[in-house]
Formats: structure tokens, C-alpha cells, sequence
């Protein structure tokens, strides 16, 4: 029997113990008596949840070769902790269903749970341990009561030592090593692809025209290492036809990616990369032109620290204007990450001048049973700017919350504060113009949810709010969300809203209609709304705006995927389309 | 306060802040220099054998994996995700490699609970939250739908703004930032202010309010007179 997997191989080694103990005569290494006698009638198995069935019924990894039989109790051990009951109601050789007894859990693939079931079942009739409806070769729990002659040194041996995890009778290549990173085949994956859009309005000819191309190639161990070498390059010619202004143009090559990282792997808790990247640790401080390294501990905590040139995050790319320093510390409560906090400084110098030092702090708290947060604040120190002058001030923070509900309901709620900071560096595009800096600040808060109404259809809605230096606002959707209605797959999204600009308040109406096979997707959407401008005088102060936008997406095979699109949109007395392709092919 | 400041005057004095930047520096040189031990240390990453788990898989190894390592799977290999995990592999997630999650960089749970950024660069940087699925579809990682999720902020879309390209007002979108444009007309039409002489708006002092003569669903035509 091939023996894959930690669990059940401390499962079976819990068996093997267990039953070595009852069958130690010695008692050199056996158990305390206690444990003996309450061994000997009993053997626990270590479980794990791998397909949640229903609201109280799931899949375990363990089945009647393991010792599992209907009607055994099974205890789910969540890691917020507490042991819930839970029973057997069907099995098969390697996997059983449980069903919840009482209390309420959260099943999740990956729940631990534990049980505690007859030795017996591992006896066969001619005493041998064996277990229950195994037929093919033994388990180390089958040959506990072999252990005398097998995973244990006889008295007459020669050899002292336990040879580790093996019985008589499994297979000499029992043990499956883990391939290191640097130990598999090298392999080049990404992506290509190709966008053309066209963009062209009544009034005077105005047109757009987008060509983009790009591809991201990511090569995994090109030099026996293990390392990743990372390639993103995207070329985009654009052209913008202006009858009233000069047109513009611009072709732009720019190189987004291109790194090399090695290490931060099970095998080696370093990581390093260097070349043009977006910060691993700390995807905060942005993309870097120089090296960045990290250590993960044994706890699982992780701190690292980068150093370069950060270019400006425009069509060009322009680095060596922005130089930056950074570190960070990343605390996780375990293993499994239910809460991880972060702290990270970045100080940059622009043109050799100080220029920013900023603080984000980040963290997230995911219970399965609970409401799952995140967190982001990005807090500013700038040297004592003319328009804000000194001091340390958020200049962005981001909340997202969202209740485990078993699927009875949806809810997330988010909120976000902006306040631009004053910087050399051009780090938001367009620059704020100072009064900005000085007096824009924007709160936005906002509640998605979703109701449940059978056959996997939904009644949805949002309530969105804001609120800057000079105005406030917000927006209200509620629709239904049907599906399978034109054929298996298919979305039918009609919904009303609502929403209040700075300048702009909108009602109206939109249906999104979704359908096809996995081959082909289709998808038509309608808008119907009006757009009432404030402040203007009666009669130009109301426009019926129509949308209407079509596609369909073609996938040939799992690597490609081809999509052409038409959007038309009238308002006023005008009108507008565009149309385009996009073509991608992954590898 | 008087006591905090004169408690800093002395620190500052003893010369604590130098002390203090010599210990942090040390502290972090230490921490840099105290090896992690790899294997013996890190038991748990190193103990689970495959980084894919294998549990409940079938015992003939050659059902999935052909030649004499454990690289290379059988062309007509096939994995229900669904069914075998409960979690379904949505868009282009259904031809990913299976390593391209479950790989050496730490238990996919973990990476799974972080939602996308969990595997996926955030090229937004953290600016636009964690749900990335609500502006973006899983086959080609396209934005679609923008301009109606345009109408929830500031700025609703309307007339020729809502046939522009998102990069005429964000021209940072092309490197994953899309930060908040100011709505003032003139942040993004200023090139057409300067070049209004027939009237002469500077010379008229036009050069707020836009609204009052033009119509925001045209470009230059002005309406109202």
C-alpha cells in the first residue's frame, strides 16, 4: 500500500503504537499502564473533511480499511477550537460520510477530525491484525500486532534501533519523498494575448484606437535551482483622433516583469528575487527595479526587506527617479493563518531628496465560523510638504468584512478612505493638483448582498455611500440574479438603480443576459437610464442614455480563448460604438 | 506633557536615539543571520511528502503518472476538483497546472483563505480590495462592465464619457492603478480650456463650471445661450 500524507500516516502510526504497547511485553518503551488498558480496547484515527456534502454532511478521508464503520461517533476538531460530534452514516473502503449530530459547525475541506474505534476491527479471524474490508497490502495498523518481529527490534537483534515507519509487509518504497523544486522538470508556462479595440463617435468623426499585445512567461526552475524566472512585457499603440485638438498617438514597449526569485519553499525558508518586480512581501510599496529578500521562521511569522529604484507607474515605466528602502514583519497566529497582522516601512527619496515615509499596516482575521476581515492602512510621514506640511497622516485605509453564512445568505461590507499625500514622486496619475492634496479626501462605504430563492437563484442588492471635501453621494441597486433559464448555465440578471454623482444623478434599469455551452458564451446587456445633471437649466438637464453591449467568447480548447465584442450607446443626440477582439492563448 | 518632554530631552541627550538605531540595526542583523535549520526545522512543510495531497487517491500510481518520476502526468490525466475537494476550479483555473497551486510555497489552504491575492499578484497594490472577481472575469482576467460599476462612484458615465477609454482619465490603469480622478471638468479637459479663444474663456474668467453652457454629453458644443 502506497502511504501518502501526514494524516494518515500519523493515524496509522498512532495505530501502530497503540497496538505495539498492548503487545509489548517488555514495556521498555510501552505507554503508562492508563494508556495501555485504554489502548488495548481502542484505536484513534485522525480525519479530515474533504468534500462538504450538505450543510451537515461531509466527506472524511477515512473509510473501512482504516477501521471506520457506520454508526461511529467522529469528532470535528475545528481550529477555533472545540470538538463537535458528528456520526458515520455511510462508508466506503477509503472515505465514509458524517453527519453532524447536533451542535453547529462550519464544515470546510480540511476540517481535522478524530475517532476512536474497536482494535478488533483490525484483527482478522486468525488473531493477525488486519483491517476491517481491506483486501490489498497491509497498513502499518495492520501489522501492529507484528510489530514484535517488524517496526520494532527483536530481543535477539543485533539491530537496536526502531527502523522509523515501517512494518512487515508494506512495500520496501513505502515512503513518497516530496520532489524539491529543484528536482523537477523545467517548465515554461504564461500567456499571450492580443486586444484591438476601436472606438468611434458621431459627432465629427472622434475616434479611439487601442492595439495591445503582451505576454507573461513564467519559467520554473530554468537553472536546476528551483528558481522562477518571470517575463511581462506589454506593447500598446494607441491613437486618439480629436477634431478640436491635435490627435494624439503613442506607441509604448514596457517591460513589467522581469525577475528572478528563488527560495521561500517548504525546503528553505529565504526567499530572494531580484531584476523588476512587484514587492512579494509587501505588494504595497509597489513594483521595485532592484532585489528584495524575506525569511520565514518557524512559527510561520515572516520579515523580509527590499531595496531599489521604483519606476513611475505610467505607460512608460520610467525608472531612476525613485529610490526606496523598505522592510516588514508579518505575524500569522499558526500554521493555517486564522489571523496574520503586518507592519511595513517603506522610506523613498526622489531625485535624492527625502520624499516619502510611509507606515502600511495590514491584517486579516478569517474564522470558518465568523466574520472574515481584512484590513489595510497606508499612513503618511511626508518631510513637511508646502501644502500639508508635517506630520503623520492616513493617506488610505481599506476595510472589507464578511460573515460566514453557509451559503444562507451573502454579505460583504467595504469601506475606503483616500487622502492624497503630497509627494515628489508621481505616484497617483493624473498628479492631484494641490488644492487635492489640500482638501480631497474620499470616504466610500458600501454593502453587497445576496438572498437566496431557490434553483441556485438569487436576489441580490447593494447600498453603496460616499462623501468627499464638497459633496455626497451614493447608489442603491436590488435585482434578481436567475439561472438556468435559457438552458443549463445560463444568468439572467435584471436589476433596478439609483445613484447620485458629484455633478450626475442616474436611474434606469439593466438586464444582463448570459447562455451557452462551455465551447461558446454568449452574453447581451441593456442599459436604460436617466442621467439628470445638476445644476443645469430645465430642458438640458435630463438624457435618456441606451446601452447595448454583445459578445461572444469562444474557447476552442482550455488553452485558447478568442472573444469579439460590439457596445453601442446613444444619448442625447448622439451616439457611440465600439467594437473589438481579444485573443489569448495560454501555455 | 512637560514631563514627556523633558524625559525626550534627556533620552536625547544620553544619546538613546543612536543607541536605540545601533541595537535595532544589530537586532535586524542578528535575526538576518540566524539560519532557519531548513528541513529539521521547518518538519511540518518538509513531512507532508507530495506538496499535492494524495490521501485519498487510487494506490496505482500509474493511473495518473507515467515514466520514472513523479513530474509528468498521463496525457489523458483527469481530476474532478469539484466532486473530490468540494472546491470548483472556475474559468481558466480548470486548465492550471496542479502545481501552480498546490506547490511548495506553503499549504494552498492558507493561500485559498487570502482570497486571490492569495496566488494572484495584486497589481492594484491593496488599493481596490480583495474581491477581484467583481471587475474581472476568470477565463481572460479582462475588466468587463466597468461603466456601469462607474455609476457607484463619484463620477456616473454619461454621454460621451461612457464611450471613452478608461485611460483618458486613469492613466495609470495600463500598471493596475486606478486611483480616484478628481471630477472637476478641467482635471481632464484642460487641453481643451486652453484651446478655447472663439470666445476667449480665460479672457471671460470661464474657467470653472463647465456646466453652464456646455452639455457634459458633447465635446465642445455649448448650449444655453
Amino acid at each position: 500500500m502506497r502511504r501518502n500524507g501526514a494524516g494518515r500516516a500519523a493515524a496509522a502510526w498512532t495505530a501502530v503504537w497503540v497496538l505495539a504497547g498492548a503487545a509489548s511485553a517488555d514495556g521498555a518503551t510501552a505507554p503508562a499502564v492508563d494508556a495501555q488498558e485504554e489502548a488495548q480496547d481502542e484505536v484513534r484515527l485522525e480525519l479530515r473533511v474533504t468534500v462538504v456534502l450538505t450543510e451537515r454532511r461531509a466527506s472524511v478521508d477515512r473509510g473501512a480499511s482504516d477501521g471506520l464503520a457506520v454508526g461511529d461517533v467522529v469528532w470535528l476538531l475545528p481550529r477555533e477550537g472545540g470538538r463537535f460530534r458528528a456520526s458515520v452514516v455511510a462508508v466506503e473502503e477509503r472515505s465514509a460520510v458524517v453527519e453532524l449530530d447536533g451542535a453547529d459547525v462550519a464544515l470546510a475541506a480540511g476540517l481535522k477530525a478524530e475517532a476512536t474505534v474497536p482494535a478488533s476491527r483490525f484483527e482478522s479471524e486468525d488473531g493477525a491484525s488486519e483491517p476491517t474490508g481491506a483486501t490489498d497490502a497491509p497498513t502499518p495498523a495492520a501489522n501492529a500486532s507484528n510489530d514484535a518481529t517488524g517496526a520494532r527490534p527483536s530481543p535477539n537483534s543485533i539491530w537496536r534501533d526502531r527502523d522509523e515507519e515501517f512494518a512487515d509487509g508494506m512495500p520496501l518504497l513505502a515512503g513518497v519523498e516530496a520532489v524539491s523544486p529543484g528536482d523537477r522538470t523545467p517548465f515554461v508556462r504564461g500567456r499571450v494575448w492580443l486586444s484591438v479595440d476601436g472606438t468611434y463617435t458621431g459627432q465629427d468623426g472622434r475616434s479611439d484606437q487601442f492595439v495591445r499585445a503582451g505576454t507573461d512567461v513564467t519559467y520554473e526552475n530554468p537553472f536546476g535551482q528551483g528558481g522562477v524566472l518571470d517575463l511581462g512585457v506589454d506593447w500598446e499603440r494607441l491613437r486618439f483622433d480629436r477634431p478640436e485638438l491635435d490627435d494624439l498617438a503613442d506607441t509604448e514597449l514596457r517591460f513589467e516583469r522581469l525577475s528572478y526569485a528563488f527560495g521561500g519553499t517548504r525546503f528553505d525558508g529565504d526567499r530572494y528575487q531580484f531584476g523588476r518586480f512587484l514587492q512579494h512581501g509587501m505588494p504595497e510599496f509597489g513594483v521595485l527595479d532592484g532585489a528584495e529578500w524575506s525569511r520565514r521562521t518557524d512559527e510561520h511569522h515572516s520579515f523580509g526587506a527590499s531595496v531599489g529604484y521604483m519606476p513611475e507607474p505610467d505607460a512608460e515605466y520610467e525608472s531612476g527617479h525613485d529610490f526606496q528602502l523598505a522592510g516588514w514583519y508579518r505575524w500569522t497566529s499558526d500554521a493555517t493563518e486564522l489571523a496574520a497582522a503586518k507592519v511595513g516601512f517603506q522610506k523613498t527619496w526622489h531625485d535624492g531628496a527625502p520624499d516619502r515615509d510611509l507606515v502600511v499596516l495590514q491584517g486579516h482575521y478569517l474564522p470558518r465560523d465568523g466574520w472574515s476581515t481584512q484590513a489595510s492602512v497606508w499612513i503618511d510621514a511626508t518631510g513637511g510638504g508646502e501644502i500639508e506640511g508635517s506630520g503623520p497622516s492616513v493617506s488610505h485605509a481599506y476595510l472589507s468584512a464578511s460573515p460566514y453564512t453557509a451559503s444562507r445568505f451573502g454579505l460583504e461590507l467595504n469601506y475606503s478612505y483616500l487622502d492624497f499625500p503630497e509627494l515628489e514622486r508621481d505616484e497617483y496619475l493624473p498628479t492631484p493638483a494641490p488644492i487635492e492634496i489640500a482638501d480631497q479626501r474620499v470616504h466610500r462605504l458600501g454593502a453587497d448582498w445576496w438572498v437566496p430563492m431557490g434553483d441556485g437563484s438569487r436576489f441580490t442588492g447593494r447600498l453603496g455611500g460616499w462623501s468627499d471635501a464638497t459633496n455626497d453621494g451614493g447608489d442603491v441597486e436590488v435585482g434578481v440574479d436567475v439561472v438556468d433559464i435559457v438552458g443549463r448555465g445560463s444568468h439572467l440578471r435584471p436589476l433596478l438603480f439609483l445613484a447620485r454623482g458629484a455633478g450626475t444623478s442616474v436611474w434606469g434599469t439593466r438586464l444582463g443576459l448570459s447562455f451557452g455551452g462551455e465551447k461558446v458564451r454568449y452574453d447581451l446587456f441593456y442599459e436604460l437610464a436617466n442621467y439628470r445633471q445638476n445644476g443645469f437649466p430645465g430642458g438640458n438637464d435630463d438624457f435618456v442614455q441606451h446601452r447595448l453591449r454583445t459578445s461572444v467568447s469562444w474557447y476552442p480548447t482550455p488553452h485558447w480563448a478568442l472573444t469579439a465584442h460590439v457596445d453601442g450607446t446613444t444619448y442625447h443626440e448622439e451616439r457611440g460604438a465600439t467594437a473589438g477582439v481579444y485573443a489569448q492563448w495560454s501555455f | 506633557m512637560e514631563f514627556l518632554k523633558n524625559v525626550l530631552q534627556r533620552l536625547r541627550r544620553l544619546g538613546v536615539p543612536a543607541l536605540g538605531t545601533v541595537v535595532l540595526g544589530a537586532s535586524l542583523v542578528a535575526c538576518a543571520l540566524q539560519r532557519t535549520g531548513g528541513l529539521e526545522v521547518h518538519r511540518w512543510w518538509a513531512g507532508l511528502g507530495p506538496v499535492v495531497p494524495h490521501e485519498s487517491f487510487p494506490e496505482d500510481c500509474s493511473l495518473c503518472h507515467v515514466g520514472d518520476t513523479w513530474n509528468t502526468l498521463r496525457a489523458d490525466f483527469e481530476f474532478d476538483h469539484e466532486e473530490r475537494t468540494g472546491v470548483p476550479l472556475l474559468g481558466a483555473h480548470s486548465a492550471a497546472q496542479c502545481l501552480r497551486c498546490h506547490n511548495d510555497r506553503g499549504p494552498v489552504q492558507t493561500f485559498v483563505q487570502r482570497g486571490c491575492a492569495g496566488c494572484h499578484e495584486d497589481v492594484h497594490q491593496g488599493h481596490l480590495g480583495t474581491n477581484c472577481s467583481e471587475c474581472h472575469e476568470q477565463n481572460t482576467w479582462r475588466a468587463v462592465g466597468q461603466v456601469e460599476r462607474h455609476s457607484r462612484t463619484r463620477f456616473p458615465l454619461t454621454g460621451v464619457h461612457a464611450v471613452t477609454s478608461c485611460q483618458r482619465c486613469h492613466p495609470g490603469v495600463d500598471s493596475g492603478r486606478v486611483a480616484p480622478t478628481s471630477t472637476e471638468c478641467v482635471s481632464c479637459h484642460l487641453d481643451n480650456l486652453n484651446s478655447a479663444v472663439v470666445p476667449d474663456h480665460f479672457a471671460f474668467g470661464w474657467v470653472n463650471d463647465c456646466g453652464r453652457c456646455h452639455l457634459p454629453t458633447t465635446w465642445q458644443e455649448a448650449v444655453g445661450f
